[in-house]
Order: C-alpha cells, then structure tokens, then sequence
C-alpha cells in the first residue's frame, strides 16, 4: 500500500532541519569578539582598567575578587563561574566583557590561545596558599608544610619551582611518578580541581602543576605518600572541612574567612590579579585571528583536544569510569527495586509505609545533593572510594525510581492473573515469577529503559565528589584547550551512543518477552 | 467430597456468608443461583480458598483445608476454577497456557503435556489455535481455553464462577455446550450462573443462595417448579415486590403513598396499575383495617411479575379474625372489589399475624 505523505511528516522535516540547521550555525559562523574595535572608553589613548568600568567582568569562585574588582574597577560587574576553561570560553562568546585570573594563570592561558590578552595595568595581589584539615590523621601537616616553604625560599627551591612553571619551557615541566614516594609515614590525600594551569593540571593523564611539585617535594622530603583527589572546585572546601582529604589545593586564596573554617598554611605566592580580554579590544583592527578552512579548523581542533598530550586516552578513561558506575548502579538500584517489589508482596503492615518513605526520601533529594552528603558526611570518616560512593549515591536514586517503575507495572497486572495461577496449585511465589513479573516487565520495560538513560546522563554530576567521568575528563580537556565546542560535543555524542547501547539492550531484553506473534513472521505484506 | 461446616465469611462492611453448612457428593453438578450480593461467588471461591474464611471448617476428601499448616496448592491442584474474566496469561500462547501447569505442577513431561493440549482443545473445539496469544480470540474462545485450562490439570471438581456472564450473547450457547458436555463426565461440579434454563439443564442439585447462605437447596425440579420458601419463588419467579410495615395507629400514610410511587417508577409500572394499588391501599388499609385495629401490626406486600403483568397485594394483620367482606364500611369494599380480583381472607398465625387479606390487580 502506498504510504500518503502528512502535512504532520513536512512539519517534522521542516523543523528537524532547522534543528540542525542551529546546531550547525556555531560552526560555519564562528562567534568572534568584535574585531577592529578598541575598547579604548574613555579615550586616553590606552587601554585600562577603567575602560571595563560598568561591563561584566568573569571571576572564578573560591577567591575573594569582590573586593579586587571593586577597588581597581569601579562601576564593573561581576560574575562568577566555577571553573577556568568555563572562563575562557565565556569570554570567547561574549557572555563576559574581560575576565579577573591570576598572572601565572593568564600567562599560560595566553601560551595555548592568542586570541586572549592582557589589560596592562596591574591589580591588586591575594595569597595563595594550602588549607588543612583538622580531622588529619596525620598531625602537624600544617607546620611541617610552613616549615618546609620557609627552608624552600631559603634555599632557592620555591625559585626553582616558579621558574619551571611559569617558565616557557614545556619540557621541564614534570613531576616524578607519585609511586617513587616512600609513604612510611603515611599518604597525605589533596583535594583539587585539575583545570587550573599552571597551578594544578593534567599534562599527559598525570597531574602537574606549580602546586603539585611542592606538594611532591614536601612530601618527598617529609617521607609521605601523595593522592590526589580530583574535584570540582567548589567542592574542595567542604573535601577539607569534612575531613575527606588532609590538604586542600588549587590555588586558594589565604583570607581570614577560609581561616576560620580551615586552617591554611603560610601563603606559598602571592598572586598578581590580571585582567584578560579579547586580543581584539587591545590591538584592534590590526588582529585578525588566523583562522584557515573548515577542515584545518576542524583538524587543528582535534589535534588539540585528542591528540595533544594524548588527551583522548583521559576521555577513554572517563567512558570507562562512566561505564562502570552506570552499569553497577544500575545493578544495584534494579536488585534494590525488585526487592521492594517483593517486600510489597508480603502484605507486612510495614512494608508498604517503609517503600513509600524511601522512595519519597530519595526522590526528594537533589542527585548531587545526596551525593555531596554521602561523600562528605557519611563516608567521611571512611575510606571508601569516590567512585564506590558515587555507585551507592546513583544506585539509591536509581533503586526509588526504578521501584516506582516496576510497581506500576505490576500493578497494573489483572488481580485475576495471580489467581488464575493460585487455582491452578501455584505458590504465590510461583506465580510471582512466573507469571506476574514476565508480564509486568513487558509493561515497565519501556519506562525502565528511558530510567536507564536517565541514569546515565546523571552520571555527570559524579565529578562534584572526585570521581573522574566522562563529563570531567572532558572538562579537564577543555581546561588545556580552552576550547568549548568540540569536547562538548564529543561528549554529547559519546553520551548518546552510549544511551543507545542501553536502549538496544533493553529493547532485546523486550523482544525476548514479547509474544512472538505467528502473524509478525509475515511482516511487510499488508 | 466437600463437607462445609458452619463456613463464615466477613468483609469489614459486609458478610456474605453467615453461616454455610452442606455436604457437596462426588459427582453432583451444582448450579448455585441467587440476586447479586448473596456470597454466589464468595462460596466457590471459599471452597478452593482464593478467599480464605473467616471461621469454619472446608474438608475436602476428609481432610481439613482451611488449617493454616495444610499446604493449600495440593488441594487446588484437584479443584480446577473458571473465572468470569477468563483470566488467561496474556504473555503466553494458548498452548502455552495449556501446558504449563501440568509441566510445573504435575511434572509431566513437555511432549504429554503437548498432546494432552491438544486433545482438550479438540474437545472444547478450538483445534488449530494452540499458537494464537489470548488476545487474538473471542470472548467465547478465550472462555473455552480457560476451561481446558483446567481441564489440563485432571481436576476431580470443577468450580465455574459465573462463566458466560462476561460474554457476549452470541457466546454464550457455544460455552454452554462445552460446560454441559462436561456435566456428563461424572466430575463434582460448582456452577454460579444467572442463566436459569442452563442451571436447570445440566445440574443434578440447586442451591438457591440468600440472607448469608444456602436458603434452599433441593432438585432443579423443585427450585424451579415448587419452590418451597417465599424468597426462592420470588427470585424464580421474578417477583418485584413492595413491602410496607405499619405497627402504629399514627403511622405515615403520606409516606407509604410515597414509597408506593417510588416502587412503581422503579420497576416501571404503568400508571393506571399505580393509581389501582394507591387505591387498595387506601381502601383497605386506610379505610377498612385501620379503623377496627386498636393496637395495628400490619404488613401490606405487593408482588410485581413483569412475565404476567399482574400485581398480587397480601396484607398480613393481627386482632381477632376478620374479613374485609364483613366490614360495615360497604362503601370501601365496593370500590375495593371493583379494582382488585380474586379477594381472599383467610386465618393464619404466623410472627404475630392473625388474619391475610389477598386480592390480584391486573392491567
């Protein structure tokens, strides 16, 4: 039979390709900051700071730049964003005017992208330093730590140090494998984010960084083992505070207020602020951004993202971090659910308040909230894994949603068929099994697939408690880049291939249940 | 053999079966009848214990099967059950639904299982259907796998719970004839149904079930030809009937006008035969009875048959015995007489009641 073609099937083609007609459009078109202008406001002739007064000026959190912005630019306001590369890429597409980082920061920023300049006026400096916990195993860190930055700028080391860093040479910049260090007095664990370069970074799947080759020298000379914990930066703080980690790092910023809650070392550098804006607002029309074809952007773009410093092999190890905590929690939500499902049937008095209680609970509590809780408050004390966390915090969520999901699918069950089955001379157990579940799995299986999805694309939040997954990996890339476009939607497709490796095995597990139909064997004739 | 004692079921509201007690022989073939809400079904889904009494005892073959440490499933593994929603597994083929049990339960191996299928579904005439899904039959169909469902276990009683009620009445004769050729194969059979000529057809015994157990029980001839209690001739014969107590000098005569109207809009009474029972009504209660009892009990029925478009009016009253023919008020029983046919006073002593009046209004 012939198929008529729907206005409603020209109404889908239509918008399907202005859909990737807009997903397109960033690539053909390119947003450029406006070339040919110098945001030269007031017309003294130069740039200044006074020239971003009134305009929106990007900061990272953690540091107090309030107060910087407010001194060396009136009239500026500000935004936060909670990580380096989110900064860089604000500015490339107009969503801030300039933004506040500091000098070693910028310098590197400017290595990887000459698009990005300085305001050559200065600011005002802060204080750089580490932060301890006080639930430490291991006593008097901090005073070991004070001590051993005061001998290093003694002897020339903490020179050394500043000159590999923030030196040009690419080449010298490497720390000796963390397993070199002896450990007989014990691992200290540090907590940091590794999108700050120079400060901390990942350079070919290790992190490096200004901050980590003290933290290897101190631990080298004071005989300790040395785990990085990598997290969200916002999350480093509360790492410290909960006693999650012994060190905190990444650039923190020694003020009064952090020592209240934490105690920090004596200040390691102090930092010059800087203020970065588009080359374009500094040079004017004399800059034109080198920028080829397509394909050479496209390729130059890959070789950055993948191929530098074998980056793609973090995304690998992210895929396979992703991998495993969906799969296991997927595992153990679904056993949890099922459970419940068993639990319902005993007809205990308890059973049915105590599955809708924890349902309800944790359904009622933000993913990364309960995550954050079950990292800093529940296993604090312990030494469970980042990523075992993860499993349990995404396999509870998952087991409430997936509960829901197989109840309403057994409920859905005609009372009849579990009769039908007892008056035969089944068990209820039997007819459980049998006949109940095979039935209801038809039913929730397509909710339960769309749940598993779900489950996965949740999974990116997993980085809030230093668990290094694909989204993370990717924003690790991103941070060397400091480039938006491709390792995003790298990572978009990677998340929806994944989603439809799931989906496909769903749906075989469906087929498998499905009545095979005699009639369907005769698909196609009419 | 069945043996029910004192069999008790309550529902927090309601409780249908007061007190059930009868012996059910191999080999009878029971219709169970009654108006809804009268425990039919609650009865034979006690007797395999889908619903588990609230007191009494159910022996099957001597053994006690509502004793918690008896397991059940052997008992219900001999007792088969047809439901009214035929309650087939969807997920499975009707083979499939055919052959599970007696693989799972009775260990059969898959190739007898296979054949025995086959053969039930010869039997209830649906050869060539084994790989069809539920969902893919009739009503009627699916009805008759539900049976040779059943049939596949080898049950030694068969427990039908209202098995055409759910079809369409093209249906029905096509289970009916499956149902009634397994009446001749000598199994115990339970049969709730609404379909009296079917009842009286293929059982050898009638329960007839009201006011929370078995109100009568004898032989399809004597339920349906002479029942021997009021309820069961009322059902039978199915009688709408009107009831109106007075047990007061000062009772509510606009009110039982009310209640008559009521009664007739309801069973869809011409006017004419409402205005003739308003009438008797008044005549004889109001104008004739009323008066000459001091201390009035009185009970005024009128009985409905739709079949013979007739109402018959008995009125039940105490005092010492008196016709209506004999009453000084002449007047009344005139125009009583010339409503009503077939006016009959006789003595009775019966719950209080001395004399009965019974007159017939026709259309």
């Amino acid at each position: 039979m012939k198929r008529k073609i729907y206005i409603v099937d020209v109404i889908i083609i239509i918008s399907l390709l202005l859909f990737i007609g807009c997903l397109l459009f960033p690539i053909l078109f390119p947003a450029k900051a406006e070339v040919g202008r110098i945001a030269d406001e007031n017309g003294d002739g130069q740039v200044t700071l006074a020239d971003y007064s009134g305009k929106r000026v990007g900061a990272i959190t953690g540091v107090n730049y309030d107060q910087i912005v407010e001194d060396c630019i009136p009239g500026a306001i500000i935004e936060y964003y909670s990580s380096f590369p989110d900064l860089v890429i604000a500015l490339k597409s107009g969503l801030v005017d300039a933004f506040i980082v500091d000098g070693p920061s910028l310098d590197a920023i400017m290595m990887e992208d000459p698009t990005i300049g300085r305001v050559p006026e200065p600011m005002s400096t802060w204080l750089m330093s580490f932060a301890f916990s006080e639930k430490s195993k291991i006593h008097g860190l901090r005073d070991q730590m004070n001590e051993f930055l005061k001998m290093s700028r003694e002897n020339g080391v903490m020179t050394e140090i500043e000159n590999i860093w923030f030196g040009k040479d690419d080449s010298v910049k490497v720390i000796p494998p963390l397993e070199n260090l002896s450990a007989e007095n014990g691992t200290v664990q540090v907590a940091l984010e590794t999108t700050y370069a120079p400060i901390v970074y990942v350079k070919e799947q290790k992190v490096v960084g200004y901050e980590a080759d003290i933290l290897y020298r101190f631990c080298e000379y004071y005989h300790y083992g040395l785990e990085f914990m990598d997290m969200q930066y916002d999350a480093v703080l509360p790492a410290v505070i909960s006693g999650k980690c012994d060190i905190g790092a990444s650039g923190l910023e020694y003020d009064e207020e952090h020592a209240e809650s934490v105690s920090m070392s004596d200040p390691h550098m102090e930092a010059d602020s800087s203020l970065a804006v588009p080359m374009s607002d500094l040079v004017g029309e004399s800059f034109i951004e080198e920028r080829g074809t397509l394909w050479e952007r496209i390729c130059s773009s890959m070789e950055k993202n993948l191929f530098h410093e074998s980056r793609w092999k973090l995304i690998v190890q992210g895929i396979g971090t992703t991998c495993m905590i969906t799969v296991l929690s997927a595992l153990f939500g679904t056993l949890l659910a099922f459970g419940m499902c068993l639990l319902r049937r005993t007809q205990s008095y308890l059973a049915n308040p105590l599955c809708d209680a924890y349902i309800r609970f944790f359904q009622g509590i933000p993913l990364v909230v309960l995550l954050m809780i079950l990292f800093y408050v529940v296993f604090s004390s312990s030494n469970l894994k980042a990523v075992w966390v993860a499993v349990i915090g995404f396999a509870l969520c998952f087991s409430a949603n997936a509960a829901e999901i197989m109840q309403s699918g057994l409920n859905s069950i005609d009372r009849g068929q579990e009769e039908a089955a007892l008056a035969l001379g089944y068990t209820r157990t039997q007819a459980f099994f049998r006949f109940l579940f095979p039935q209801a799995a038809i039913r929730f299986l397509p909710v339960y697939r769309g749940g598993l999805v779900s489950l996965l694309n949740d999974t990116s939040v997993a980085g809030y408690i230093a668990v290094q997954d694909l989204t993370k990996m990717s924003d690790i890339v991103r941070s060397r880049s400091y480039e938006a476009f491709l390792p995003l939607i790298l990572t978009t497709i990677i998340y929806f291939v994944l989603a439809r490796f799931i989906t496909m095995g769903v749906n075989a597990l469906l087929k498998s249940l499905l009545p095979k139909r005699m009639n369907d064997a005769g698909k196609g004739k009419d | 053999m069945i043996e029910l004692k004192h069999l008790q079921k309550k529902y927090p509201n309601v409780t249908p079966l007061e007190d059930v007690s009868t012996v059910i022989n191999d080999g009878d073939v029971i219709s169970v009848i009654g108006p809804s809400g009268t425990g039919k079904s609650t009865l034979i889904r006690c007797i395999n214990m889908l619903e588990r009494p609230t007191s009494g005892q159910i022996l099957f073959n001597g053994v006690d099967i509502t004793d918690p440490k008896y397991d059940l499933t052997q008992a219900r593994r001999r007792m088969g059950m047809v439901f009214q929603s035929f309650n087939l597994f969807g997920h499975l083929t009707v083979i499939e639904n055919l052959m599970m049990a007696p693989m799972d339960l009775l260990k059969k191996s898959k190739q007898e299982a296979y054949e025995n299928g086959i053969a039930l579904l010869k039997r209830v005439g649906l050869a060539g259907r084994e790989y069809q899904y539920p969902d893919q039959l009739s009503g009627g169909q699916k009805q008759r796998v539900a049976i040779a469902r059943t049939l596949a276990m080898d049950p030694e009683v068969i427990l039908l719970d209202e098995p055409t009620s759910a079809l369409d009445p093209a249906m029905v004769g096509e289970v009916q004839t499956v149902i009634r050729d397994l009446s001749q194969t000598g199994k115990t059979m339970l049969i709730v149904t609404h379909e009296m000529q079917f009842a009286r057809a293929i059982s050898n015994r009638v329960f007839y079930m009201d006011q929370g157990g078995i109100y009568e029980d004898g032989t399809p001839d004597q339920i349906f030809d002479h029942p021997q209690k009021e309820l069961t001739r009322r059902f039978i014969r199915k009688l709408k009937v009107l009831e109106i107590s007075i047990d007061a000098k000062e009772y509510d005569f606009l009110g039982a006008g009310s209640e008559i109207n009521r009664y007739c809009f309801k069973n869809d009474i011409a006017a004419r035969m409402k205005y003739r029972i308003h009438s008797v009504f008044e005549e004889l209660v109001q104008q004739i009875l009323m008066p000459v009892l001091p201390e009035p009990k009185l009970k005024f029925t009128a009985e409905y048959s739709e079949a013979e478009k007739r109402i018959m009016i008995t009125v039940l009253y105490n005092g010492p015995a008196f016709d209506p023919a004999a009453s000084d008020n002449t007047l009344s029983y005139t125009m009583l007489k010339g409503i009503a046919a077939d006016l009959q006073h006789s003595a009775m002593d019966e719950d209080g009641f001395t004399n009965r009046f019974q007159c017939m209004i026709e259309e």
